[in-house]
């Protein structure tokens, strides 16, 4: 039985018709329709977005290169974090400042935190890495300079302005910028996994023994792979900062590393776009079942993994994928 | 001297709780390659029933931890035969699964034992406290640590000196060898996760003498189960003994010396750990 | 092919369900306990919160009211996201909750310029002042346990040992009983910080300095029921002066804790036990409705719905904020819990209890044992 991380991705060229309809029009359904619904719902979707960004991020670590961390929320927190700070102690919300130093952090946090993870693979990577996003977390409960005080965090984060005089985000234009980001980003990452680097870590993780016959250098590709899905992260993380008005130190911990991962395996490991539709279905569930039911949600979010994890092994994504390629082949058949 | 000794008791006995919590899943990490999220709740549930057994109706306490031990066992078995045993080489999808079971069993307990935490309980005959170099020390502590170290020994031996535990660390090492013997590793399998989640609810009632059992305890018991393996090391039953003890003492000391910084002595002792050794103490090297 | 329409109607069902809602009733959200540590908490809240409805069939000014309930899951950016649910989609203009300090601080920013009446449930920190729609319930964190500071130096004790578990909401408990304290001429010898969530307080107890007395405050039934029972098995002979106590330890867990508690005295909100004819027939109508005897979290839910629903008759059912606040801040109840009115700034006054535990007719419970009248936090009495 093949799992996630197994399965090619041969593309038939009918497919590939198809591929680019659908991701185009699931482009254009995200420009379009929030236009039409309420600021509430418009929230609801940044916050989709830019998890869809973490879960895509993280993938290119753990789906393309193998490496399982459950640790990335540490990426996550540095770079909302620097938001916090900036806004905390030196009163600047601007967008120039915020975006490009969150970044910085987080990739140097991952940049620090690589050289120790990846000292060891398999569960002990997954441990390693765990043990480095709790250590963060436990930082940033106990430096005072990282909490507002009489609570554990910083709260009064609010939506990056950009300088401009007379020009403020508000719900509904912050969800574009998000948008436009993650698009931006959605691309980058595109161009990483079909490069030869990307390709070579898909190798990497069938089979690192033989890459490193053929003379690649396995350890620096894994470091780039996490380095740069800890950027990616950290990109997440600056946006989150700005969306959330707080961040805490749960923002770093293993409570929120889990959820990249949760929506990676859920969407489809083995795709770059799989954990959008995971994030999508996470977080949506999660909202509708807690007010359909306060008391019994996770009755209805964990029952949900397992019928995911039973039934469609691969990810939802890719299964979703599958169907509308069998429906656009049976389509095309009939037309030529 | 007398503070020394009684930090020394205090680290061994939450040393104790902590290698039976972690033990279980460690085993079952190293022998069958399973990462089980899901094992904190088997603690927490054999610490509701280990309680409704001891406390709600009052039977001795030794039936509570028999109780308790062979609810989180067969709870354990459901998740193994019904669902783990068709996942055997995909740790991302037993990630998802054990989270999802942790979701709802968390949430089941919650509707079956209500939101109210219960009390710390133990035996009639070990509640009270002794005296040692003058200072008064609770019974159940003492109980804990000598328990503790009996199921060490117990474990220790199942694992090295018997056949059972020789096909276990043969399947270990090597499954479709194992197999070509004539093993019948998917009962040994079942076997093994079976004993590890019975332990896990053990765990549970011997703990309970300390924590009590509350809802949030399946998190938190994962959390601290995977500091000590880290540790310690994954798959064997001394490492998850030497983390548990190397742990419990760490955090014992640290707190009565440094109260400050108490969360960080556990994550620092974490992280030295893994820059010297990263596959824990006495972990396979990979 | 099912399973993916299942899959989507799961999702897009409750979608289309959420998105109707009518606009004529008065609508009053809460954001309460439902999962995550504080679990039990949520139905406990809302019942106090029911009966002030029932009190007034559900109607205020002609107008039904509905009551939304959100879960807070315990985590303030949860509090965020159904606090924003409910002022985005769901137009409240009255949120009661969310419980715990950190969610307070975290959506106190977001709330700040939305004109909506927002409520803590047990406490809250004295920066909520300075929104100015805030209503903090029974009084700020330092205001609920100065008055066991005094009571501690009345009591003629010296000095004191403190156990506070190191976090926003634990140093402001404390903060208060040292303010009591050694306003009163009192010396804190020695101050334990224990991390939240301890379960091993060990190590604590064999540390303690010597002193006249032990205050402690730790967040919850679990810790509280830990700390107390490991200090009796360790031996610790110094008198327990607790904060929080009715809350964290109801009578059912007091009875689990047996001869442990017996003696430990402290600070309550409320008790139920207190003689007084407005409150022995609240009691008595908490008992005959939801068939158990109402304790301080019931109370403090009624006693704030009960203040908002006053505040709205004063507005003739005018639930806009320019309105409602003004009316609220004026508002004086004879409540269960004692004498009720607020601050300019939204700070309930309220009378502090201290109680301590015993046992009366074979049952466990809280006595109270003296009142200090309408305490206000002192950092407010300018």
């Amino acid at each position: 039985m093949k799992t996630a991380n197994q399965q090619t991705l041969t593309i038939p060229r009918q497919g590939q018709r198809i591929n680019l309809a659908l991701h185009v029009a699931g482009v254009v359904i995200l420009f379009i329709l929030p236009a039409f619904l309420s600021s509430y719902i418009q929230s609801v979707m940044t916050r989709f977005l830019i998890f869809a960004l973490f879960a895509t991020g993280y993938n290119l670590a753990f789906g393309y290169a193998g490496l399982t961390s459950l640790g990335h929320a540490a990426y996550f927190g540095a770079g909302g974090y620097t938001v916090a700070v900036l806004k905390l102690h030196y009163g600047s919300d601007l967008f120039w400042v915020g975006a490009p130093l969150g970044i910085l952090v987080a990739t140097l946090v991952a940049a620090m935190f690589g050289i120790i993870a990846l000292r060891v693979s398999g569960i002990y990577f997954l441990l390693v890495t765990f043990a480095l996003g709790q250590l963060l977390y436990s930082v940033a409960w106990n430096v005072s300079w990282l909490n507002t005080p009489g609570m554990q965090g910083v709260s009064g984060l609010s939506l990056p302005t950009f300088g401009i005089a007379g020009f403020a985000l508000n719900t509904t234009s912050f969800y574009y910028l998000v948008l436009l980001v993650c698009l931006i980003c959605f691309y980058l990452l595109f161009r990483i996994v079909n490069s030869p680097f990307g390709r070579a870590l898909v190798g990497i993780r069938e089979g690192e023994d033989r890459m490193r016959s053929l003379g690649y250098n396995t350890w620096l590709y894994k470091y780039l792979a996490f380095v740069i899905s800890g950027a990616f992260s950290g990109i997440a993380g600056v946006l989150f900062g700005y969306y959330n008005y707080l961040i805490s130190p749960t923002h770093l911990g293993v409570g929120t590393s889990f959820l990249p991962m949760c929506m990676a395996i859920i969407g489809g490991v083995g795709t770059l776009l799989g954990p959008v539709i995971g994030a999508a279905v996470i977080i949506f569930v999660e909202l509708y079942a807690s007010i359909m039911t306060p008391e019994r949600w996770p009755l209805i979010l964990g029952g949900l993994f397992v019928l995911a994890i039973m039934f469609a092994r691969e990810g939802i994504g890719v299964y979703l994928w599958r169907l509308c390629n069998k429906v656009g082949h049976h389509y095309g058949s009939t037309k030529s | 001297m007398e503070q020394f000794i009684i930090n020394l008791l205090n680290g061994l006995s939450y040393g104790m709780v902590l290698f039976l919590i972690a033990s279980g899943m460690s085993v079952v990490m190293g022998a069958m390659n399973i990462i089980n999220l899901a094992h904190g709740v088997l603690y927490m549930i054999g610490g509701y029933v280990g309680w409704t057994i001891a406390v709600k109706f009052g039977a001795p306490f030794v039936l509570g931890l028999l109780a308790g031990g062979l609810a989180a066992g067969f709870t354990g078995l459901m998740l193994e035969r019904g669902f783990l045993r068709y996942l055997y080489k995909q740790p991302n999808e037993q990630v998802l699964l054990t989270f999802g079971f942790v979701y709802i069993l968390t949430n089941l307990s919650l509707w079956v034992w209500g939101g109210w935490p219960r009390m710390p309980f133990t035996a009639k005959f070990l509640s009270g406290s002794f005296e040692i170099l003058g200072r008064a020390y609770p019974k159940a502590r003492m109980a804990t640590i000598i328990i503790g170290l009996v199921m060490a020994i117990v474990l220790w031996w199942l694992q090295d000196k018997t056949r059972v535990g020789a096909m276990v660390r043969a399947g270990m090492d090597n499954k479709e060898m194992a197999m070509g013997l004539g093993i019948n590793m998917e009962r040994v399998f079942a076997l093994v996760f079976f004993v590890a989640s019975c332990i896990a609810g053990v765990a549970g009632v011997l703990g309970a003498q300390l924590l009590g059992v509350y809802n949030a305890l399946g998190l938190e018991i994962l959390l601290l189960a995977l500091i000590v393996i880290i540790v310690g090391g994954v798959g064997s039953v001394q490492g998850a003994l030497l983390g548990g003890i190397l742990i419990g003492v760490i955090d014992a000391f640290g707190r009565a010396l440094f109260p400050k910084l108490a969360m960080f002595t556990m994550y620092f002792t974490m992280i030295i750990i893994l820059l010297v050794r990263p596959s824990g103490l006495l972990g396979r090297r990979t | 092919m099912k399973k993916f329409i299942v899959l989507f109607l799961a999702i897009l069902l409750p979608a289309s369900v959420a998105f109707g809602a009518p606009e004529k009733p008065l609508k009053i959200g809460a954001i309460l306990n439902y999962t995550g540590p504080a679990a039990m908490l949520g139905p406990l809240f809302k019942n106090g919160i029911v009966k002030a409805l029932e009190e007034n069939d559900n109607k205020i000014a002609g107008r039904p009211i509905e009551l939304i309930v959100e879960d807070a899951a315990g985590d303030p950016s949860v509090c965020l996201e159904k606090a924003r649910k409910l002022v985005e989609r769901d137009k409240v203009k009255i949120i009661i909750g969310p419980l715990m300090g950190d969610a307070h601080l975290a959506i106190a920013p977001y709330m700040a310029n939305k004109n909506v009446l927002i409520t803590t449930l047990y406490c809250g920190d004295i920066q909520l002042g300075n929104y100015r729609n805030w209503l903090t319930y029974p009084t700020t964190l330092v205001g609920l346990t100065v008055p066991l500071g005094w009571y501690a130096h009345d009591s003629g004790y010296k000095t004191m040992v403190m156990i506070t578990s190191d976090y926003a909401g634990g140093h402001g408990f404390m903060k208060g009983v040292r303010m009591g304290f050694e306003q009163k001429g009192g010396k804190v010898v020695q101050e334990v910080f224990v991390p939240v969530g301890t379960a091993d307080f060990g190590p604590y107890h064999s540390t303690l300095k010597d002193a006249d007395c032990v205050a402690f405050f730790v967040p919850n039934t679990a810790e509280s029921a830990r700390l107390i029972t490991q200090y009796r098995e360790f031996g610790v002979k110094m008198p327990l002066l607790g904060t929080t106590l009715a809350a964290d330890l109801p009578e059912a867990v007091m009875k689990d804790l047996g001869d442990n508690v017996i003696g430990v005295r402290g600070q309550a909100a409320y008790i139920w036990s207190r003689d007084n004819p407005v409150n022995n027939n609240w009691v008595k109508a908490m008992e005959k409705r939801f068939g158990m005897t109402p304790g301080g979290l019931a109370n403090n839910s009624y006693c704030i719905t009960s203040a908002i629903l006053a505040a709205l008759k004063a507005t003739g059912g005018d639930e806009s904020f320019d309105k409602l606040w003004p009316a609220l801040v004026r508002v004086q109840l004879d409540t269960p819990q004692g004498p009720l009115s607020f601050t300019p700034e939204g700070f309930a006054i309220t009378d502090g209890y201290i109680v301590e535990a015993k046992v009366i007719d074979g049952k466990y419970m809280w006595d109270p044992i003296k009142v200090y009248p309408q305490v206000l936090d002192p950092r407010l009495a300018k």
